[in-house]
């Protein structure tokens, strides 16, 4: 699977009207979750480090990213791959290195009246061997 | 008598702890920020850059917090100070570790045309082993 998503994340930067035409899989451990609220006046902040497995469905004909509920595009640069996605209250970015799979996540929930940030770090799965570097 | 007024002082700067200062300031000389611009549904822009961060200033005596124009409330929790603020169209939040002096933010902006931005702040307040002195 990882193979896969190797080939096609290349494609998808070298020749992107030839992409594969198929959805990814692209599995995650979340690792630690900072979570930080606040409200009218007061705030509070909480870390999670129970391990958390996500399965982001990547669309690579349509760029497009799903998450749950959460729904956007991906772009694949040179470094990294970023994925963006969002809900009727939800914001996210994904920010994940292409050498080593791991990646910064940022959320941002809009729950009047409370504010609410989520900075996630996960880990992509990588078999040795594997990298979403391009191949040359 | 200058030897005794000396010795004076000395002995009331070694009993007395020095003055709680109500507003300390944090610098942040190293700061990496990424901005992630989203519009229309898709990733329009990512940067990174070096800034200038002028650094946080924390009220101690009212638990206030400010960075540049941006202002709010900050707690202390597991040895971080942790700030969080709202001025419309801007929200953020911001931790300094107070041994490591680790710090990070993440924020995030409305803007007027409906697109929006992350932004997201690494870097490092202080040196090893210091601390933030609240």
């Amino acid at each position: 699977m990882m193979r896969t998503l190797v080939i096609a994340l290349a494609m998808a930067a070298v020749w992107p009207q030839q992409a594969l035409a198929e959805t990814i899989d692209l599995r995650c451990r979340q690792e630690v979750s900072e979570v930080y609220s606040m409200g009218r006046t007061a705030m509070m902040s909480m870390t999670y480090t129970e391990p958390t497995d996500v399965v982001i469905l990547l669309d690579t004909e349509t760029d497009r990213a799903t998450l749950d509920q959460n729904a956007g595009m991906f772009d694949v640069g040179d470094q990294q791959v970023l994925i963006m996605m969002v809900s009727d209250q939800l914001k996210e970015v994904w920010d994940i290195d292409r050498v080593t799979g791991r990646a910064v996540v940022m959320a941002y929930l809009s729950d009047e009246p409370r504010t609410v940030f989520i900075r996630r770090e996960a880990q992509f799965a990588l078999p040795d061997g594997m990298t979403l570097v391009q191949a040359p | 008598m200058l030897r005794s007024g000396l010795c004076a002082l000395a002995l009331v700067c070694a009993v007395v702890p020095p003055a709680r200062a109500e507003v300390i300031t944090i610098r942040c000389p190293e700061v990496t920020a990424t901005n992630y611009e989203m519009s229309g549904g898709a990733i329009t822009e990512t940067q990174t850059r070096t800034v200038e961060f002028d650094g946080i200033q924390l009220n101690l005596a009212t638990g206030e917090f400010r960075v540049g124009d941006v202002s709010g409330v900050f707690v202390e929790r597991d040895g971080a100070f942790v700030a969080m603020a709202h001025n419309e169209p801007y929200y953020g939040a911001w931790e300094v570790n107070r041994t490591t002096g680790r710090y990070s933010a993440v924020g995030h902006t409305a803007n007027a045309d409906g697109s929006w931005t992350f932004i997201r702040h690494e870097g490092q307040c202080l040196g090893p082993n210091m601390v933030v002195p609240f």
